[in-house]
């Protein structure tokens, strides 16, 4: 793959068109972001919005997926590189228009001190930099690969108004399924899982909300929604199933912890708690890959290649 | 590059650099506070003066002692320079209840997420709610204020089998955000407020943030609210400026003072 790639690359980059107006660009809207980019200082004191965001994923554990969220978008990219080649034309002018769009985002964003909405405003630019220099029908093959940028936005400090309602979801929902289908005697007082004597066993954590597999479960099913399915009603399905599935797979995590303390004691249980998370993740992308076999789609046969015997047939 | 990429590039550079020095020339106007800040010193926990001013939480309730506590070293590194405090604790029957007012300068993190503090003291958020605090001063309001109820397990000694013991303890915290024309209870509604003020009117409102925390055993949580409460009646009304009142313009802080210059007479005598 590397040796395929040292061959292509070269070859890519000489086909493609505007390589310097691209660069020249691109240069000026990271500057605009590295000096510009950041007004509130009191989290990370930094005036650099890519800076306060590396700084914020070193902080946030919850965030930290957004390091490898660029590296999957170029993936996709040179993955669709051929038929990026083909699209990649000539200047677009309406694309100016998001342009302009971006550019008064990122203002706002920075009058209001919130970075997240600088750093939307900076995917939105980007994206129509992309289309200014090479046009309408690049936009068009990249807007899926693009999109995945806005996983880079950390969430996890704004999270609350989302993880606190599941963690709760969460709790209530295991503490039923271990007392009335098991009939472990166990309640939950806010997101404590209690004993039958009022003592606490467990904490379904933050960590436990699922925030951090909702995340990712957003970005695999986005992934597998474009990548395995045209329809766009099926593509959706897959995507906002994203949350039931992450859900799912806390509860299911959290009742085996149930299970595993009132088989084996409360330290057996917390051990399951901290070391099983990838329990969530196989029970969220198992029930992903079900319902993505229910909704699959016909593959089109690839026509065959015209061999000597064929075309002796039909001679032209 | 040709001459029309010249062109292209010469009007999306034009673009970036307008924004790059509309923001690096833009000052916004400060707003005032929505609560009375007075002169006096206030120290972290090792007794260091870290502010010469402070929000002027009473110090003179009826029926209540009550202590200035320290803001700690921590809080002070970690927001920014140009925040305003107040803290007292009140003692009187019961658990204590302290009355906390942070107050941001320019920089809007002063007002960080309450439940960092809760939760990083080993607190435990059980549940959220609105609730309001009937005010009859300087006019009947309601005010409404997030209640969250947390629990905590005091480590009390060892059981029969040598294991640790512990009890839960009940906290209720309550908190609202106030700036000099604005109140809510949302912190969602406060953020929306002060980017609509900043970008219609170019001001930057000093936004603040009033909570009260104090706890109790299981079940008694009614009747801690019902403390809680009457006190924040009767604390409030003396250093939150009523919106649309500017602190000379309040009728009410001018009555207290002479309530308080006639009580310290009486006292004399």
């Amino acid at each position: 793959m590397l040796s395929e790639f040292m061959e292509e690359a070269p070859r890519f980059w000489r086909a493609l068109p505007h390589k310097t107006l691209f660069a020249v660009l691109f240069l000026a809207w990271i500057a605009l972001f590295q000096f510009w980019g950041n007004s509130s200082f009191g989290y990370y004191d930094t005036k650099s919005m890519f800076k306060w965001v590396n700084i914020d994923y070193s902080q946030q554990p919850d965030d930290e997926h957004g390091r490898i969220v660029p590296l999957i978008v170029l993936a996709i990219l040179w993955i669709k590189r051929d038929e990026l080649l083909k699209a990649a034309k000539n200047v677009w002018w309406p694309a100016f228009g998001l342009l302009a769009f971006a550019v008064a985002l990122h203002t706002a964003g920075f009058l209001v001190q919130q970075v997240r909405v600088s750093l939307l405003a900076f995917v939105i630019g980007l994206y129509a930099i992309t289309g200014v220099v090479w046009g309408r029908a690049w936009m068009a093959r990249t807007f899926f690969p693009m999109f995945l940028l806005l996983f880079c936005m950390p969430l996890a400090n704004n999270s609350q108004i989302i993880t606190f309602p599941l963690r709760l979801l969460v709790t209530k929902v295991s503490v039923a399924i271990a007392n009335t289908g098991l009939g472990i005697e166990v309640f939950n007082s806010g997101s404590q899982i209690m004993n039958g004597r009022g003592l606490p066993l467990y904490d379904v954590a933050p960590a436990c909300s699922g925030m951090r597999s909702l995340v990712a479960m957003g970005l695999i099913t986005f992934i597998y929604s474009f990548m395995s399915f045209q329809k766009g009603w099926k593509r959706l399905l897959i995507i906002i199933s994203a949350l039931p599935f992450a859900v799912l797979g806390n509860i299911a995590r959290i009742t085996t912890v149930i299970i595993v303390g009132e088989a084996f004691g409360k330290e057996a249980g917390a051990m399951i708690e901290t070391k099983l998370g990838f329990l969530t993740f196989g029970v969220a992308i198992g029930c992903m890959l079900g319902v993505g076999w229910l909704l699959r789609e016909k593959k089109t046969p690839e026509p065959k290649p015209e061999t000597a015997l064929s075309m002796e047939a039909n001679p032209v | 590059m040709n001459r029309s990429e010249l062109k292209v590039a010469a009007i999306a550079l034009a673009l970036i650099a307008l924004s790059a020095i509309y923001l690096a020339n833009r000052k916004n106007v400060l707003g005032r506070p929505g609560l009375v800040i007075e002169a006096q010193t206030l120290t972290n926990e090792l007794g260091v003066v870290v502010r010469k001013q402070r929000v002027a939480i009473p110090t003179n309730v009826p029926g209540y002692q009550n202590e200035i506590l320290p803001i700690t070293a921590k809080e002070i590194e970690v927001l920014p320079k140009d925040t305003e405090f107040g803290r007292l604790r009140y003692l009187s029957d019961g658990a204590p209840v302290q009355v906390s007012a942070v107050v941001m300068g320019t920089d809007r993190t002063s007002l960080h997420d309450p439940s960092y503090c809760v939760t990083g003291q080993g607190w435990h958020v059980d549940g959220k709610e609105v609730t309001t605090i009937p005010m009859a001063r300087p006019h009947a309001y309601e005010l409404k204020a997030q209640l969250w109820t947390t629990t905590y397990q005091q480590l009390v000694g060892k059981d029969q089998f040598g294991k640790d013991k512990f009890v839960p303890l009940r906290g209720l915290f309550m908190f609202w955000y106030v700036s000099e024309d604005q109140l809510t209870a949302s912190h969602g509604e406060q953020m929306w407020w002060m980017a609509r003020d900043l970008l219609t009117q170019g001001k930057l409102k000093r936004w603040a943030y009033v909570s009260m925390f104090s706890y109790c055993a299981p079940g008694q949580e009614q009747i801690l609210l019902q403390k809680m409460k009457r006190l924040a009646a009767e604390v409030v009304p003396t250093f939150q400026i009523p919106p649309g009142k500017g602190e000379k313009e309040t009728a009410f802080l001018t009555q207290s003072k002479t309530i308080q210059q006639k009580e310290t007479v009486e006292r004399l005598q």
